[in-house]
């Protein structure tokens, strides 16, 4: 053999050698596979968009809901307006001396002879006495300027009848125009003849002091 | 010496390069390298004092900037009628502001605004203010110069923008609803409203002098007045994070709820107190005088049904009353009772059994009271009077001899007990006590207590002590509030107290002796189907100085005289002493009781025999 040879199977030796010394190779589990960097990359990216779009969509979700809440309870301010403000028109419509107005109008009168029937026998008590008219005459309500309200052209359209009531109101009852007799008053002058039954008196007028009329 | 460096060129030739070391790329490196060190050291340093040391004070300050804080307000508690009718509410009202360099760049940032905005921006005042004008009634000439005036001078001098505006006040809140949809319809920017809740009583003159009047928000007269922490309630908080675009709504808020105030309930009758209001003030105006009060009570349960008050006023516009005519002056004139004091002093010596109604006294013209004389309106000579007749007469002379049977001190004790002297504290601002003589008073002063002088007292302490001469002798304190509303639960008021002044005995006497001078005026006084006790009476008013000044006409009475359960008692005051009791407040009386009677359930009767008693013995 020559060098070259020796030199060209040197390796050959050697690892014939190295294979009888070399313990016995066994199987083992090979770890699983690593994702690719490209890979891991994009579901990172993926992961985070997801999580983003999530948040956001949440978000919206909740912001929405807010958002219907109060339109919700601007709804429900409004009605509360409007109950507020039929609210006042009831109460002002109710009021004694709208109701003595619109009586008067129908031609309705005070009857200061009131009488009770009961409705189960018939049975009428007290004494009918038919009214003239002029009982009473500052229970008739000619015309009454209602409780200051601000101005609104809008709403006035709204309110037509009281565009009625307003031309109504002008009207003259002529019950009232006529009132007289024994439901007047005694004027002035009937006064010091009623005197009579005044109650003269002296009194100390140190001891009076507290009857100061404020 | 040293020599230059010296360099090669590619083609080998030497070049001289002078301060070619400045200019060298690693040393400007270096440089930028530094430069950019020492700018993130700095950031580093103002992060650091920013995160780190005042770390909490900056996140205060940044919360602050964008944390709105209001108060929530408490809704003010109503007024109401014995039978729910409104007498005062709260109505939703805003005041419209707007925001004039809001409007002038049409919401935008200045150097945002396109042309379009600038087109919008330079008519939206004009057009504006006509929407506004037509829901207000304001004039849109003052409208448009409000919303156009951007800028304004300090009190420096120096122009600052306007941001704040008030366009009007107290609109209804409905009306606010029209406008602004109007305005968002337009797309219009910059007005806004703010809560500002207006006090409206809708039966205007009616019970105002109970109800009262508020002025700047809080309660200034009668029980808006006195009740006023009940009413009013306590506002809420709230606070909330905002953007340029208004509320954040996923930011930090916190509300406190406001509580409420409290509802009240009157005893008043609004329909029985509009009555007898206008025919009250009727009457006053026909016979010249200058005021008048009349109080319908319910006998049994010392509720006041009315306490009406001629000259009043209207809640809703206060201001154009005159003073003296605000308060209430059923409960603030102290006045001499005069004659009406008669059946107390009548009954209380019936209580003591010394008299009995047909008990007689020889009287004359007159009787000597200290240093003078009293007679009598009733014109007689020497006479046997009875019991009821004095009470019927009005006898001044025969008052004065019965009242001597009793000692001074005892029949002073009567009339505290009847509650004369003592305030009704009934809850109105401005409450007289009157006053009732010493125990140990002269006997001048005994004499003149006996028939309604020497003491004082108001309305109501006399409407409530006749009641109890009327309800079996037993007193029972007035009362104004029948219940307190609290989140549409009512509570019912404490009952009023009540105690024993005179037998039921002396009691059934001294109303029969009272149905015996309505008998006497009965074409005045009666009324048909009912039984009732009347009693008249005139008493001076003493003026600011000494001496007297106008008078006092009042009538009381009862009914029916059987179980009696209705009061009315009507004062008519005037300048002069013209006219009395019976002539000037007597129509009044019998209309009240008339409406009043019926109105109660109180039925008429068919069989009522009218007996006259003796007044005198013959």
């Amino acid at each position: 053999m020559t060098a070259w040879e020796s030199i060209i199977q040197a390796p050959r030796r050697l690892g014939e050698a190295a294979t009888q010394a070399r313990p016995k190779l066994r199987g083992i589990a090979s770890p699983p596979r690593r994702m690719g960097p490209v890979a891991f990359a994009v579901t990172l990216v993926c992961v985070v968009v997801a999580g983003m779009v999530g948040l956001l969509a949440l978000t919206t979700a909740l912001q929405n809901q807010a958002f219907e809440v109060r339109a919700a309870q601007r709804t429900a301010n409004e009605l509360g307006y409007r109950v507020s403000d039929l609210a006042s028109r009831v109460n002002r419509a109710s009021a004694p001396a709208e109701l003595g107005r619109r009586a008067t109008e129908l031609g309705m009168v005070p009857n200061p002879n009131a009488v009770f029937i009961d409705v189960t026998t018939g049975t009428i008590t007290g004494d009918p006495v038919p009214v003239r008219g002029d009982e009473m005459p500052s229970l008739k309500v000619r015309a009454v300027t209602p409780p200051a309200e601000k101005p609104t052209a809008v709403e006035s359209g709204e309110q037509p009848a009281d565009g009625v009531q307003a031309t109504d109101a002008e009207a003259v009852d002529p019950a009232v125009g006529t009132a007289s007799g024994e439901g007047g008053v005694p004027q002035d002058g009937a006064l010091p003849a009623e005197g009579a039954e005044a109650d003269v008196a002296v009194v100390d007028g140190a001891d009076a002091a507290e009857g100061v009329v404020r | 010496m040293s020599r230059p460096p010296v360099t090669r060129t590619p083609g080998g030739r030497p070049r001289r390069t002078g301060r070619v070391r400045l200019a060298s790329s690693a040393f400007r490196l270096r440089i930028l390298v530094l430069a950019v060190a020492i700018m993130f050291s700095v950031l580093a340093v103002r992060a650091i004092q920013i995160q780190v040391v005042s770390a909490e004070a900056m996140a205060v300050q940044a919360a602050a900037s964008m944390t709105v804080a209001r108060d929530v307000p408490a809704q003010r508690g109503s007024i109401t009628g014995r039978d729910g009718q409104v007498l005062a509410l709260t109505e939703a009202t805003v005041n419209v502001v707007a925001d004039p360099s809001m409007i002038a760049t049409n919401g935008k940032e200045p150097e945002a605004m396109r042309a379009a905005d600038q087109a919008k921006a330079a008519v939206a005042p004009t057009e504006m203010a006509s929407i506004i004008a037509r829901h207000t009634g304001e004039d849109p000439g003052e409208l448009e110069a409000k919303l156009r005036r951007v800028v304004a001078a300090n009190a420096d001098g120096v122009e600052t923008p306007v941001r704040y505006v008030l366009l009007t006040k107290q609109l209804p809140a409905t009306t606010w609803v029209a406008l602004n949809a109007e305005l968002s319809a337009g797309r219009y920017v910059g007005v806004f409203r703010e809560s500002n809740p207006r006090r409206i009583y809708p039966m205007g003159t009616v019970a105002s002098n109970i109800v009262g009047g508020m002025s700047e928000g809080k309660g200034l007269l009668g029980i808006e007045a006195t009740r006023e922490s009940d009413l009013a309630g306590r506002p809420g908080r709230e606070t909330y994070e905002t953007s340029p675009y208004g509320k954040i709504p996923l930011g930090n808020q916190t509300l406190t709820p406001a509580v409420d105030g409290k509802d009240l309930q009157l005893t008043i009758d609004p329909d029985l107190q509009w009555m007898a209001e206008r025919r009250l003030a009727e009457r006053v105006d026909e016979v010249g005088g200058n005021w008048g009060v009349a109080v319908v009570m319910d006998i049994e349960t010392g509720e006041l049904l009315s306490l009406a008050n001629y000259p009043s006023f209207d809640s809703n516009d206060f201001g154009k009353a005159k003073t003296e005519n605000l308060g209430n002056r059923a409960i603030t004139a102290a006045y001499e009772p005069g004659s009406v004091q008669k059946v107390l002093t009548m009954a209380s010596l019936l209580d003591a059994g010394l008299t009995t109604p047909d008990t007689t006294y020889a009287i004359g013209e007159t009787v000597q009271v200290g240093d003078h004389h009293v007679s009598d309106a009733w014109r007689h000579g020497a006479v046997d009077v009875t019991t009821r007749g004095i009470l019927v007469k009005s006898s001044n002379v025969g008052a004065i001899t019965a009242a001597r049977a009793m000692k001074p001190a005892v029949l002073r004790d009567y009339l505290r007990s009847f509650g004369l002297g003592t305030k009704t504290n009934l809850g109105l601002p401005g409450e007289a006590a009157g006053s009732v003589p010493a125990a140990d008073m002269p006997s001048y002063q005994a004499d003149s207590m006996a028939y309604g002088y020497g003491l004082s007292t108001t309305a109501v302490q006399m409407a409530a002590a006749v009641a109890a001469v009327a309800n079996g002798g037993v007193y029972t304190e007035p009362t104004l509030i029948k219940a307190v509303g609290e989140n549409g639960t009512w509570t019912p008021s404490v009952p009023p107290e009540s105690h024993r002044v005179i037998s039921e005995e002396a009691s059934r006497q001294t109303v029969e002796m009272m149905e015996q001078r309505t008998m006497d005026s009965s074409k005045q006084l009666s009324i048909a189907g009912y039984r009732t006790g009347t009693k008249t009476g005139t008493a001076r008013i003493s003026g600011n100085g000494s001496g007297y000044q106008g008078q006092v006409a009042s009538i009381i009475g009862v009914a029916p005289v059987e179980d009696p359960q209705v009061l009315v008692y009507v004062l008519i005051g005037r300048p002069d002493t013209m006219g009395a009791g019976l002539g000037m407040a007597g129509p009044v009386y019998r209309d009240l009781m008339s409406l009043a009677l019926p109105r109660y359930g109180v039925q008429p009767r068919n069989d009522i025999v009218d007996t006259k008693l003796p007044l005198v013995k013959e």
